[in-house]
């Protein structure tokens, strides 16, 4: 699903990642893990499109990173969506708003967007909600949202940059949750986190970075 | 959700006095360049009217028999220069001369003085070749001397390419200041929307679908900017037509107004608010 061979990044001719190379399987979950300044979110916005490796070969599904024109881009971002440390949500929508935005985008029927947006809201237990303005929401909620709306479309494979960073432990388990029962109905799942919590006695592989290195 | 159309509305309703003003002056610009190209139209239709009276009157040698005159007659009119061409004997002319002067004068003189001569009305779009057509009469061997109104001509000519120049200099001049407008008021609207904008390039909206609301919105500032240049010139047009207008200045009622631009203009307002927004845009960089 996702291949990385050989792949070097640079900013201003610091490297950030050396050699990287590794496959995640479809329908894994797996934690990038390391310090601060490892190249978690690198890797993360590697995956997205966001950059484009310096050096080597980066495989996301049929999309060709280190070739990718910027006309395909909004398409693999169809394919691979993102949940963001700061939930990257409209502030100025509501919850049912934010979640049916991508929907929107393709195009798809408002009675559609209806019966999918619902039924999502209801397995995040946010239903209730749905007409509320996201600013008011608590952290923990918004999260909930941004994931709601990464998994709306059914994307292959979702990607998490520090998904519980902002929030406190309890909210975080119950984030965790929603990832694990999203990866349960066979997404990939990709989460970047240096909170060792999260993945510590769980079963889901674990790739070590540091410095910009692989430390598996 | 809203659709680009609605999206649209509402981020001009958002900044609805800097969407006046924008819509105000690009009204003003198409309300000049639109003048400006009425003025050159009846000017245009005002210098052929004129040229249409130009003639050519070719004055023939007295020994030439009539006969030869009606065969050069038709040789002018197998040109196809001419739209008519008519002889006048010299004893016509004498007759309508006697109309006008004292024919005790005339008896004076004790001989018929005048020329048989011959009286060409130019065709419109042949005016500009006059003298080259004058000059090649001039050779023929029948010819006394030809004449026509070469100072008149000149005269419109050179007013007619003068107005011309200065109505092309601010029709580009004003056409780029609406240009400007709808590009700077798209921009400033689209850099207000950045934020959102990014979201929708993480959610994978592709360009067209965030370029929708803001090329509709330039077209609406481009469209109500025409469509109030010509209300104005509309109304402008009925208070010049208005009884107590033409009594005080009767010309008027020469002034041809092309109905066309009742639908060219916002047509033209649309066309130009799309480009210039599509300009402001410029290319959708996804990161």
């Amino acid at each position: 699903m996702i291949s990385f061979l050989g792949v070097y990044k640079y900013y201003d001719s610091t490297p950030v990642l050396q050699n990287i190379s590794f496959k995640i399987e479809k329908g894994e979950l797996i934690f990038i893990t390391g310090p601060s300044g490892a190249g978690k979110t690198t890797l993360l916005r590697l995956i997205f499109g966001s950059e484009r490796p310096d050096e080597g070969e980066i495989r996301v599904g049929d999309f060709e990173l280190s070739k990718i024109r910027q006309s395909e881009i909004p398409y693999l971002r169809r394919f691979v969506t993102f949940v963001f440390q700061d939930f990257r949500l409209r502030q100025d929508l509501t919850v049912y708003e934010n979640v049916a935005l991508p929907l929107f985008i393709l195009g798809q029927k408002e009675k559609d967007i209806k019966q999918k947006v619902y039924d999502t809201l209801k397995n995040i237990g946010l239903r209730h909600r749905a007409d509320s303005l996201v600013r008011t929401l608590s952290g923990g909620e918004q999260q909930r949202v941004a994931i709601a709306r990464a998994v709306i479309t059914n994307p292959r494979i979702i990607l998490a940059d520090e998904p519980t960073g902002n929030l406190d432990p309890d909210t975080s388990k119950e984030v965790m949750t929603l990832f694990r029962n999203v990866n349960a109905m066979g997404c990939t799942v990709v989460i970047a986190t240096h909170n060792p919590e999260l993945f510590q006695s769980t079963p889901y592989r674990v790739i070590h970075l540091k410095e910009g290195k692989f430390l598996q | 959700m809203k659709s680009p159309l609605q999206s649209a509305i509402k981020n001009l309703w958002l900044s609805k006095w800097s969407t006046l003003m924008a819509i105000v002056s690009i009204g003003v610009c198409f309300f000049i360049v639109t003048a400006v190209l009425i003025g050159l139209y009846n000017l245009d239709i005002f210098s052929k009217k004129l040229s249409s009276k130009a003639t050519i009157v070719i004055y023939i040698k007295n020994e030439i028999p009539e006969t030869e005159i009606y065969q050069f007659i038709n040789k002018l009119k197998e040109t196809g220069f001419f739209t008519k061409i008519q002889y006048i004997s010299k004893e016509d002319a004498l007759k309508e001369m006697q109309n006008i002067i004292e024919p005790s004068m005339i008896e004076l003189i004790g001989y018929n003085p005048l020329s048989n001569t011959v009286e060409a009305f130019i065709k419109d779009e042949k005016i500009e070749k006059i003298e080259e057509i004058t000059q090649n009469i001039k050779k023929s061997d029948l010819v006394e001397d030809v004449y026509y109104p070469s100072k008149i001509i000149y005269a419109l000519k050179t007013l007619k390419i003068t107005l011309w120049n200065l109505g092309v200099i601010i029709f580009c001049f004003l056409s780029l200041a609406i240009l400007f407008i709808i590009y700077a008021t798209v921009k400033n609207h689209y850099w207000k929307k950045t934020e959102e904008i990014e979201i929708l390039k993480l959610l994978g909206a592709t360009p067209s679908y965030i370029r929708y609301p803001f090329i509709t919105e330039g077209g609406i500032l481009g469209l109500l900017g025409s469509l109030l240049a010509t209300v104005s010139i509309v109304i402008i047009y009925f208070f010049l037509h208005s009884k107590n207008v033409i009594e005080f200045l009767p010309a008027i009622t020469q002034l041809v107004f092309p109905f066309e631009i009742l639908y060219i203009l916002p047509c033209i307002g649309l066309l130009l608010g799309v480009a210039s927004s599509f300009v402001a845009l410029g290319k959708i960089k996804y990161q």
